[in-house]
């Protein structure tokens, strides 16, 4: 019992942390591929998608601290990455590339919640 | 002298390779700490000691904590949140153990008898794969070089071989010889390395003034290793000057 009682808030802190770490990720995750829609949208419409991107960066700045608890530095570095590619072609009218940061961006955030999600794909 | 991009090598040792190491310092510390709090949950054993099961949870543990140690993309949390599931694991199955004779014999397996008055059982020293030669040195181990001296020889499931004489072998005991029990009584350290230990005296029951008065005016700072025991007996050593 003198052990138990330390092992039973030890799995109690740690399906905490597994359940409080899948709930901001994924906030975060939908969050930010929200803000990279109004992104491309801007784009598309002939909007303003620098002010979206750099929306989109300072909500990720703002996310990234919690986040590198969680998640893996490295996607979160590619995450930047891309993020630095779609601010410097939302400038320009290089639509490929702009849509290619697009994807890259999507592709991230779909892997990054992926990952953290509880499921067969993260498991094995 | 500029380095890369404007950057000098003076700044990337101090910035970058200064920053990394206090990142790894940190993390080592951090990690050590959740690791022996790991280890002193799951209690006190010997390596020698350990069931199959803990030596399983110690070998992952010291394997996931090396991880995050030499990959900082690693989230730090990702390796103590799995040395932590480990030894709730581990401390779950010896609760279980210890309830259940059915769990102790999947998790930990079962002891074998090798030797049985002085006969060989070959059959079980199959079973546990187990050599002659293996038999034969876990005996001198305990000291038995006869195998036809041993009544009962079992092979416990941590690997240690436990070994039974038969009764016209055992050495001689003071029952045996007629001799008077007396009490046995457990010498403690009272000083060790110049420093007095409050808990053995409370425990021997003398007090500080009456320890000290075996010293015979020797400082205490002196002293090497002093050992009482409840009825005053006491052994001293002094300490020795090393160049």
């Amino acid at each position: 019992m003198k052990r138990l009682i330390p092992a039973a808030i030890l799995l109690a802190a740690v399906l905490g942390i597994y359940l409080y770490s899948l709930q901001y990720v994924t906030e975060a995750c939908d969050e930010a591929k929200l803000s990279v829609t109004r992104c491309e949208n801007e784009y598309r419409n002939g909007g303003n998608p620098e002010a979206a991107a750099a929306e989109l960066k300072e909500l990720w700045d703002k996310r990234e601290g919690t986040l590198s608890l969680f998640v893996n530095h490295g996607e979160i570095d590619n995450f930047e990455y891309g993020l630095a590619s779609l601010t410097v072609f939302a400038k320009t009218d290089e639509e490929a590339m702009f849509y290619e940061s697009i994807a890259q961006l999507r592709t991230l955030l779909h892997q990054i919640k992926e990952d953290t999600a509880f499921g067969a794909h993260s498991i094995f | 002298m500029l380095f890369l991009n404007g950057i000098t090598k003076t700044d990337f040792a101090n910035n970058v390779i200064g920053d990394f190491m206090i990142i790894t310092i940190m993390r080592t510390v951090i990690l050590y700490i959740f690791v022996t709090l790991g280890i002193r949950l799951m209690g006190k054993r010997q390596i020698g000691e350990m069931q199959p099961n803990e030596l399983v949870v110690t070998l992952l543990i010291s394997e996931i904590a090396a991880i995050p140690l030499q990959d900082t993309t690693q989230p730090i949390l990702n390796g103590v949140v799995a040395i932590f599931v480990l030894v709730v694991l581990e401390i779950l199955i010896s609760v279980l153990s210890m309830k259940s004779l059915f769990m102790r014999k999947i998790m930990n397996g079962k002891s074998a008898v090798i030797i049985k008055n002085g006969v060989i059982d070959q059959q079980a020293m199959r079973s546990v794969r187990m050599t002659v030669l293996d038999l034969v040195e876990l005996l001198r181990g305990q000291a038995v070089f006869d195998i036809s001296t041993v009544a009962f020889a079992v092979l416990e499931v941590n690997g240690n071989l436990s070994v039974l004489l038969k009764s016209g072998e055992k050495p001689a005991t003071a029952a045996d010889l007629n001799v008077p029990e007396e009490p046995a009584l457990l010498p403690l350290p009272v000083i060790s390395d110049g420093k007095i230990i409050e808990e053995s005296l409370e425990a021997i029951g003398i007090s500080r003034g009456a320890a000290m008065k075996r010293l015979k005016g020797t400082p205490v700072t002196e002293i090497f290793l002093m050992t009482m025991d409840r009825s005053g007996n006491t052994n001293i050593i002094k300490r020795r000057k090393i160049k």
